[in-house]
């Protein structure tokens, strides 16, 4: 399949803003349809390497336009729509990409029932894959960013897809989520061209979000063996510290970031007790990235 | 004056889907994607998905459309498992009143164990009792954990007043939502019926605390609830696939002399007659002869008529992503009014719809 780079940007405008475009990331496909041409553009540059059809079978039908009704009169606006029904408030028309992703996110989380889907990030080297769950502002993804341009394997960034047996996780290879302050830092690592246009204001502050490596991209249909479970937790200017996390505690945490446990029941429940059971579960403090990635390649070389 | 096609192909092929999963056949990967979107679209992945894989054909579903039919399949086991912990609770908290609960809907189709309720997925849990045991009802259901999801004042007089049910109760726990009626139509709808006949022909279930309505009741509700509530139809043809369920399990003249008679008798021959139009027209649906000419002749005429067939051939079909063009705004818009119009009389509706639309919800 061709990667979506390689069609010229005014025909993948025009495919997007038409018939539209299907995007397939992991296992999954997203068929993009939208006439705001900077949403097209930002696309095409976040989700470069990915494999990209015209027709065929897609398993998310995405649309972002503005509002149909009085709302589209009152500032500009956008709205998210998956399979013809919108589910998300409309949001600023600079907010297009966040919106998308955010909505992409809800798809799949809503819709997948044949695996676990936690809210984590999962990074991988040498075969062995790490988990990493944490609430918004535990500086999750610029560990994530930091660690991809370190050489690590970029698994997925917002969502972790765990087989019920609890052996393996797929790969969704989809942008990294950036805000505020590491939007400059791994910037200075990744460079500018990585980086999608930066949104102010957003109910999260200031979010860019980062390219996929190419290689995390070729190779995300690979799975990888979950070995440990890290809990980050950025303070600036803190010391580092690593704790172990007891297997019970893990498993609560890890509950309440499982989006479609309930759904799951029994099967949820026991992929999630086998992974704490398997895995080691960690917890760690630091100051800066640099501590936090040492930190990360410690665990990683013991597991 | 030529009113556009409704799409037709993407309804043929999901109602074919679901009525007949052998007759589809081998689809592409293009027909596969219309198939799956507009199932879903409709709520009906679910019913699609248990009847193909009856019939031994879910393993030969290309994998990309497989997913999401093993996906809707998993979710209808869930909701199977968490609608019968929910009705234990329910009765467990009414239980002590001697009074008599009526399922309707989709909770009943599933306690009826009716054939088409297999892969059926819906929402909330919609109860009927009697409008003299609502306050015992409401009350013992407080004290169990369901509360009252609307505050506002105005929200409150406009369930208790106007409508044929309490506001919806949400569990503070759980957050499942329950809909407790005491009539299918709301006092101030143009069409009247008699609850109390509804409830006095309601049956009783071996080992079930609930009672469904009696299966023509079931039909009447079903259609009613189609053709004449607000108008919002997006579950449109999941219903009238319901209706193509219930009437299939009829087996003979007898059962279409008692449905016609209770129509009558309980004022919804109006609702019936629209629903058979359309199950004959957009499902095929086997209906007599001689009952379909009845429903045809009382179908609105004139100008009026083929507007209203028109917004409603538009509801009952599925919409696209990419086909929500101004004919299809024009019906919902057309369809709304029409519900509203039929649910109040002209100074409530003038009212209500003022309020909602100059007060904005906190």
């Amino acid at each position: 399949m061709v990667e979506v780079g390689a069609i010229p940007a005014r025909d993948f405008r025009a495919l997007v803003a038409g018939a539209g475009a299907i995007i397939h990331f992991g296992r999954f496909s997203f068929r993009l349809s939208s006439p705001v041409e900077h949403l097209a553009d930002e696309v095409q540059r976040m989700y470069r390497h990915h494999p990209v059809s015209l027709e065929g079978f897609a398993d998310f039908h995405v649309e972002v336009r503005p509002p149909r009704n009085l709302r589209r009169w009152f500032g500009r606006q956008l709205e998210f729509h998956v399979d013809g029904s919108s589910s998300f408030f409309p949001l600023p028309h600079a907010q297009a990409f966040p919106l998308l992703e955010w909505g992409l996110n809800w798809c799949v989380h809503d819709a997948v029932k044949d695996c676990l889907i936690l809210h984590a990030a999962v990074v991988e080297k040498g075969g062995k894959a790490l988990l990493i769950p944490a609430p918004p502002g535990s500086g999750k993804s610029t560990l994530v960013a930091g660690l991809v341009h370190h050489g690590w394997r970029l698994l997925s960034d917002e969502l972790a897809p765990l087989a019920l047996d609890a052996l393996s996780i797929e790969g969704l290879a989809r942008p990294i989520s950036l805000k505020n302050d590491s939007i400059d830092l791994i910037k200075g690592l990744a460079g500018e061209d990585a980086f999608s246009g930066t949104v102010r204001d957003t109910v999260k502050g200031s979010v860019a979000l980062m390219r996929p490596p190419r290689e995390s991209v070729l190779a995300v249909r690979r799975p990888a063996a979950p070995v440990a479970v890290i809990f980050p937790k950025f303070t600036r200017g803190a010391r580092p510290v690593h704790r172990g996390v007891g297997q019970a505690a893990a498993f609560a945490l890890l509950m309440e970031s499982a989006f479609n446990f309930s759904a799951l029941r029994r099967q949820g429940f026991e992929a999630l007790a086998d992974l704490v059971e398997r895995c080691g579960c960690h917890e760690i403090g630091y100051g800066s990235l640099d501590e936090g990635m040492r930190l990360v390649e410690d665990i990683h070389a013991a597991a | 004056m030529p009113l556009p096609d409704a799409r037709g192909s993407a309804r043929e092929l999901l109602v074919s889907g679901v009525l007949d999963p052998v007759s589809l056949g081998t689809l592409s990967p293009g027909q596969w994607d219309v198939l799956i979107r507009q199932a879903r679209l409709s709520r009906l992945l679910g019913r699609l998905a248990v009847g193909l894989e009856a019939c031994g054909l879910l393993a030969s579903v290309p994998i990309g459309p497989r997913q999401h039919l093993e996906w809707a399949i998993a979710r209808v086991n869930t909701q199977a498992e968490e609608l019968r912990w929910e009705l234990s609770c329910i009765e467990e908290a009414l239980s002590g009143l001697d009074v008599p609960v009526i399922l309707l809907k989709g909770a009943a189709y599933h306690v009826a164990d009716l054939a088409f309720a297999g892969g059926r997925l819906f929402g909330d849990i919609d109860i009927m009792v009697a409008p003299e045991a609502l306050p015992r009802v409401e009350a013992a259901l407080m004290l169990k954990g369901w509360v009252n999801s609307h505050h506002d004042d105005y929200d409150q007089r406009y369930y208790r007043e106007w409508m044929h049910e309490l506001p919806p109760l949400q569990h503070i726990r759980r957050g499942t939502t329950l809909d407790v009626h005491h009539s299918i139509l709301p006092p101030t709808a143009r069409l009247k019926t008699r609850p109390d006949l509804l409830m006095d022909a309601a049956m009783t279930l071996d080992g079930c605390f609930f009672r469904v309505l009696a299966p023509e009741d079931r039909v009447l509700h079903s259609a009613t609830h189609l053709f004449f509530s607000e108008g919002e139809m997006a579950g449109g043809l999941r219903d009238l696939l319901d209706l193509d369920g219930m009437i299939r399990g009829f087996s003979g003249d007898e059962d279409w002399r008692r449905l016609l008679l209770r129509a009558a008798e309980i004022g919804l021959e109006r609702p019936l007659f629209m629903a058979l139009h359309y199950l004959d027209r957009l499902v095929g649906t086997p209906v007599p002869g001689d009952v379909l000419d009845l429903a045809r002749r009382r179908y609105p005429v004139g100008f009026g008529g083929a507007v209203l067939d028109w917004g409603l051939r538009m509801s009952l079909s599925p919409s696209d992503t990419l086909d929500r063009g101004v004919h299809r705004r024009l019906s919902e818009w057309l369809l709304i009014i029409r519900g509203h119009w039929q649910k109040m009389p002209p100074h409530l509706l003038v009212m209500h719809l003022g309020r909602k639309a100059f007060v904005r919800q906190s």
